[in-house]
């Protein structure tokens, strides 16, 4: 159980030399799965996971070290969103209960090429649909630094998984947060590419044209492994980027401009505080580590200056009439007909669908299915969904702006740390509207979805609560579209420099 | 505006959901509280913008016309609630 805690490049060390086994490393992970009582995953075969990296282990003696895929023999668990020859794949709704893909999603059959070895499926919120894990409709997940807290969502069980040591590594999808809000409530490092780099084949649907998937990890290193090996055009998705997958490791640990040095790898690098996200509606121990890393940046060089993104507000209400709009499309394949959960009390067809889809949708779907369905139904289009894409533009022209005078945005991932289970996130501007409270937490990481960018979240400190817990706190940095290359750099510099990323939570909670 | 009990059904009928007394009292107020904050999108400049469908502002895509291998018919229908020869059977359709 040395290696529960390491990051992938420590694994790849021990796997190289020989000090463990892939089969032995899987079976140290499969054996933490096994005994968690933290709702981090829905699915375990331990004869699957087994095949795979005894099938790996071959591989890795038949070839050389530095021919090696880096990734080769490395386990990880995959959100539940994705699709998974084996494993049955739920999106943490009852209507897919038992659901077997006939095929494994692209990203997952990329990383499987690479090498890595299947441990399970990850708990997440119903389709994706929520920012604590709550929503699942299988069981809540807990945060490992407090069980008491909610770990942040959607991909909430992949979050968890990372940082209580039951998994080295996950898969997550991000449609308006949903990778960086829980990387940052656990404190582990995750990025959601920019919009289109992975491709969308074999990710339960949930808004098609903001859903992206993207690696969660320890450190930005172990990102940018699985990254490249996500990445990279498919044709079978029809939103997918004609661009070819990178090395995205090729940047790491070299001076990020011409100006740079060893001491100052980020000399004259110019890093956008948006005004709007370093407001009062940021609580002031988010602020407080927020400031602390943003001093650290400025002791490796970069320059911070203030940005303007005016629509950072307005980001909350036009997402979500697009997502819930999207989404009422996207779940009308769920008829009870062709897969899926089917109603035993349907009489004729009609029927066969209302109940079908009453039965086995959770509350939060339905809500978000019928608020799409009014923002798309005759007389309101124009007025809602049409008018959200417009401020979409908007925002997005705010984002384009802004990087015309810095290189990267820096500011919280999320306003608020983990909240209590069953309780909403304290902010001021849910005080007036408590239903929304939730989606308001949502407000730093939305303009990134919107807009198409990539964005990032790295653990950046912690806020101490009672108990003598503490509760970690995730720095965002955004980029222009595809400089998730940089990005990781950057953050790889920043995880040099700090230690946060190295921090594990105490026992109680990390070892069910 | 408030969204009416009638509305509510209408937009249930549309979604093929059913609701009840209970929805009526929690996921109403909770649309209606939605529909209300997406209300404030009106305040923004959009005059002379184009709606941005895809981030990228892409075009779809048109694929080549050619066979491609799927899972068998067996295979893909295997989730399938209720299947007989080939077909997924519903209630009756027509009498």
């Amino acid at each position: 159980m040395e290696f529960r805690f390491s990051p992938l490049s420590e694994l790849r060390r021990a796997l190289d030399s020989g000090m463990v086994s892939v089969e032995e490393l899987a079976q140290d992970y499969l054996a933490a799965l096994k005994n968690e009582s933290l709702g981090a995953c829905l699915s375990v075969i331990p004869e699957l996971t087994l095949n795979q990296a005894r099938q790996c282990q071959s591989l890795l003696e038949k070839t050389p070290p530095e021919q090696r895929s880096p990734l080769l023999g490395l386990p990880v668990i995959h959100k539940d969103v994705l699709v998974t020859k084996g494993w049955p794949t739920t999106a943490g709704s009852k209507i897919l209960e038992n659901y077997q893909s006939p095929f494994n999603a692209q990203a997952v059959d990329q990383l499987q090429s690479a090498g890595m070895v299947c441990l399970g499926k990850a708990n997440c919120d119903e389709f994706a649909m929520g920012s604590a894990n709550e929503h699942s409709a299988y069981k809540p997940a807990c945060n490992p630094w407090d069980t008491d807290r909610i770990p942040g969502g959607s991909s909430g069980g992949s979050a968890v998984a990372i940082a209580a040591g039951l998994a080295p590594a996950a898969t997550g999808t991000d449609t308006g947060g949903s990778i960086r809000q829980p990387a940052a409530m656990c404190g582990i490092t995750g990025i959601k590419p920019t919009y289109g780099r992975v491709s969308r084949w074999g990710l339960v649907a949930y808004a098609s044209s903001l859903d992206q998937a993207g690696p969660m990890a320890r450190t930005a290193q172990d990102c940018a492994w699985m990254l490249s090996a996500m990445a990279g055009f498919d044709p079978k998705d029809s939103t997918s980027l004609n661009q070819p997958s990178e090395d995205f490791a090729r940047l790491l640990g070299r001076p990020m401009t011409q100006d740079a040095s060893a001491e100052q790898p980020l000399r004259g690098l110019r890093l956008g505080m948006p005004s709007q996200y370093f407001s009062s509606q940021t609580s002031p121990a988010v602020a407080k580590a927020i400031e602390a890393a943003l001093k650290v940046l400025r002791g490796l060089g970069a320059e911070t200056l203030e940005v303007d993104l005016p629509r950072t507000e307005l980001s909350l209400p036009a997402y979500y009439v697009i997502a819930p709009a999207e989404a009422s499309s996207n779940l009308s394949r769920f008829d009870g007909v062709r897969y899926g959960h089917r109603s035993e009390k349907a009489t004729d067809l009609d029927s066969l669908y209302c109940l079908s889809r009453t039965e086995a949708f959770g509350p939060e779907v339905r809500r978000r299915i019928l608020l799409g369905s009014y923002v798309l139904s005759h007389g309101y289009y124009d007025a809602y969904y049409l008018q959200a894409q417009k401020v979409r533009r908007l925002v997005a022209m705010d984002f384009d702006r802004a990087f015309e005078r810095c290189d990267f945005i820096v500011g919280p991932v999320s306003p608020v740390t983990a909240w209590r289970l069953g309780e909403s996130p304290a902010l001021e501007a849910a005080k007036d509207n408590p239903l929304l409270a939730e989606y308001l937490s949502d407000i730093f990481t939305l303009g990134a979805s919107l807009s198409g960018l990539p964005a990032m979240s790295m653990p950046c400190g912690f806020e101490s609560i009672e108990g003598g817990r503490r509760l970690p706190v995730g720095l965002q940095l955004i980029g222009p579209r595809f400089e998730e290359a940089k990005m990781l750099a950057l953050t790889d510099h920043f995880q040099r420099a700090t230690d946060f990323h190295d921090q594990t939570p105490e026992p109680s909670g990390a070892q069910p | 505006m408030s969204l009416s009990k009638d509305q509510f059904d209408k937009l249930a009928r549309l979604s093929r959901l059913s609701v009840t007394a209970e929805d009526h009292d929690r996921i109403l107020p909770a649309i209606d509280a939605m529909v209300k904050w997406a209300d404030t999108l009106r305040q923004a400049p959009t005059e002379g913008l184009e709606p941005m469908a895809n981030p990228h502002d892409m075009v779809l895509r048109l694929r080549q016309d050619l066979a491609q291998d799927l899972p068998s018919r067996e295979e893909l229908m295997r989730n399938a609630p209720q299947v007989a020869q080939g077909f997924f059977i519903v209630p009756r359709v027509v009498e």
